[in-house]
């Protein structure tokens, strides 16, 4: 457990998903975005109980900082466990044409396989029955102001949210005009970056803000000013969410650089090309978790027919691994790193 | 679980839109021209444990849910439910030994990749990911697939009416309903609810 006077920043990750962990000091803690791990459980949960902080009284707010499965599974659960804290998504998801479709294509979901759109509503109605009101992000809006901790939400913009609401248009042709198929919103418009100082400590946590998002943010005069000493790289480190002005405006001289792979079908991120110019940019970077490997050991006779089928199977999802920085909230010194698990200094990340 | 063996919906009244809400059942609606064409495709499969996404009955027909229709022998909501009917016709049996639930993330020329859930071990995440050749799916689940969808495979043996065992390998697609203008309206009325009480902000 990190004492009363440290900052500390996890990132944790099996490979698919994330869930950033903030000490902001004095026992408090901020989550941002949720994952799982392979015992059903946000990894948020997990990792705080197992270094014996009481989620239930110690999270003081949850972020999502967008709707996409990869950052929000278990992220219901997380928000029941913490009841002292607030949470925290984008202004736009307030939209009515937002709430009604993620409500009818819950609805309609009947695998285990939830979208993000589930896990909001859960969210929302669970919110509104216990009578809790969420805090909506914007572009430049102060979400958490302590004495010794600021938390400001730096996206997104209107000219996202207009964006945003075509594409729920969209959504909703295409969950009328197709039977069966799961629809992929893959934009993220309305993802929330967010800018932290905890004492003199302050990070940039990049959620999947693309380039589009960063410009609206560099060019609003009103963003916080200081800059940050860790970044978490937007968009698992994809090359469109590259925005070499962020690097320069928004962070320190090489700073300390953090990641969450991600994988879908035969893509990977960051690629070898994303890794380089990562690198490029900051030898200090680090991956939650390295590519899975390897397959699960199955009955001879399943792996036999398997193999008969042509098919071939892979671990998609691996175990949680960690990137933990911590540092004095005061004294100016540097980040101490730690890693668990599969993660890894990015150099050592195989796309 | 649907309760396949034991009830039949008479087709005259079988009409599209009765569907009623099963309680206690899967989600997953079933009808007779679906049990039918998958029995003759697929046999029959030996019950398992828990099952999810795609119905597997108590005599072990795996079903796909289809849309429009309901069974339901609680509340029948307007079908006549006929009495037991026992197929004389002998049909093979699979009982499987590995299942999964998967859902499709992408589609190439020749194959498919999909993350799998194992459902036999009782897995809670969708670990493991496959690449599948499209020739394993059967003509009518190919037209249900997209990105996104879901599907049931099991891995198994059939046995034969005359006894001789063979391993298989079979995917059911899900055949999942359109979003209709009710379901909007459904929604509209949660996001108001949502709002009356946030809407001052």
């Amino acid at each position: 457990m990190p004492r009363d006077d440290e900052v500390e920043v996890s990132l944790l990750g099996p490979g698919y998903g994330e869930s950033v962990l903030v000490h902001t000091g004095e026992g408090e803690w901020l989550v941002v975005d949720s994952c799982l791990g392979a015992d059903g459980e946000p990894a948020a949960l997990s990792y705080l109980r197992g270094i014996d902080v009481d989620p239930s009284k110690a999270v003081k707010m949850v972020v999502a900082t967008h709707w996409h499965d990869d950052h929000i599974r278990g992220m219901a659960k997380l928000v029941a466990a913490c009841p002292s804290a607030r949470f925290c998504c984008a202004g736009a998801l307030k939209a009515d044409e937002f709430l009604g479709v993620a409500a009818s294509l819950t609805k309609r979901d009947y695998s285990q396989f939830g979208p993000g759109v589930r896990e909001i509503h859960a969210v929302l109605t669970s919110l509104r029955r216990t009578g809790r009101r969420p805090v909506w992000a914007t572009a430049n809006r102060r979400v958490v102001r302590r004495s010794r901790c600021d938390v400001w939400s730096l996206s997104p913009d209107d000219a996202a949210f207009e964006l945003f609401i075509r594409s729920v248009a969209s959504l909703v042709l295409q969950s009328i005009a197709l039977q069966g198929g799961r629809h992929h919103a893959r934009r993220n418009d309305v993802s929330v970056a967010l800018w932290i100082r905890c004492g003199d400590a302050v990070c940039l946590l990049g959620a999947d803000v693309e380039r589009r998002g960063w410009t609206a943010i560099l060019n609003n005069p009103e963003r916080p000013q200081q800059k940050a000493s860790v970044f978490k790289v937007p968009h698992h480190g994809s090359s469109n969410a590259d925005t070499p002005e962020a690097w320069n405006q928004m962070l320190e001289s090489k700073p300390l650089a953090i990641l969450a792979p991600w994988r879908r079908g035969a893509g990977v991120l960051p690629k070898k090309d994303d890794v380089r110019r990562i690198l490029s940019r900051t030898p200090c970077a680090y991956a939650s978790a390295r590519s899975a490997t390897g397959a699960v050991k199955r009955h001879g006779m399943v792996a036999k027919t398997v193999r008969g089928a042509g098919a071939r199977m892979r671990i998609g999802l691996g175990p949680v691994g960690m990137v933990r920085l911590r540092r004095s909230l005061t004294n100016g010194c540097s980040w101490r790193v730690d890693l668990f698990g599969s993660a890894c200094h990015l150099r050592d990340f195989v796309a | 679980m649907p309760q396949l063996k034991n009830t039949v919906i008479s087709s005259q009244d079988a009409g599209i839109g009765k569907s009623a809400s099963p309680q206690g059942l899967s989600p997953f609606k079933v009808d007779r021209h679906h049990i039918r064409s998958l029995r003759a495709t697929t046999g029959r499969i030996a019950p398992t444990g828990r099952t999810n996404g795609l119905a597997t009955g108590e005599n072990g027909t795996v079903s796909r849910p289809h849309s429009q229709r309901a069974l339901d022998p609680s509340n029948a909501g307007g079908f006549r439910l006929l009495p037991p009917k026992v197929s004389t016709i002998p049909s093979p049996t699979l009982y499987p030994t590995q299942e999964w639930e998967g859902q499709v993330i992408e589609i190439r020329d020749n194959d498919f990749e999909a993350r799998l859930l194992d459902v036999t071990a009782g897995d809670v995440v969708d670990r493991e990911v496959a690449t599948i050749p499209l020739e394993e799916v059967g003509a009518e689940d190919r037209t249900l697939m997209r990105v996104g969808s879901i599907f049931r495979w099991v891995v198994g043996y059939e046995r034969s009416v005359g006894g001789t065992r063979r391993r298989v390998s079979q995917f059911v697609f899900l055949d999942r309903p359109r979003l209709t203008e009710r379901d909007l309206e459904k929604g509209r009325e949660w996001a108001k609810w949502l709002l009356e009480e946030w809407s001052v902000d």
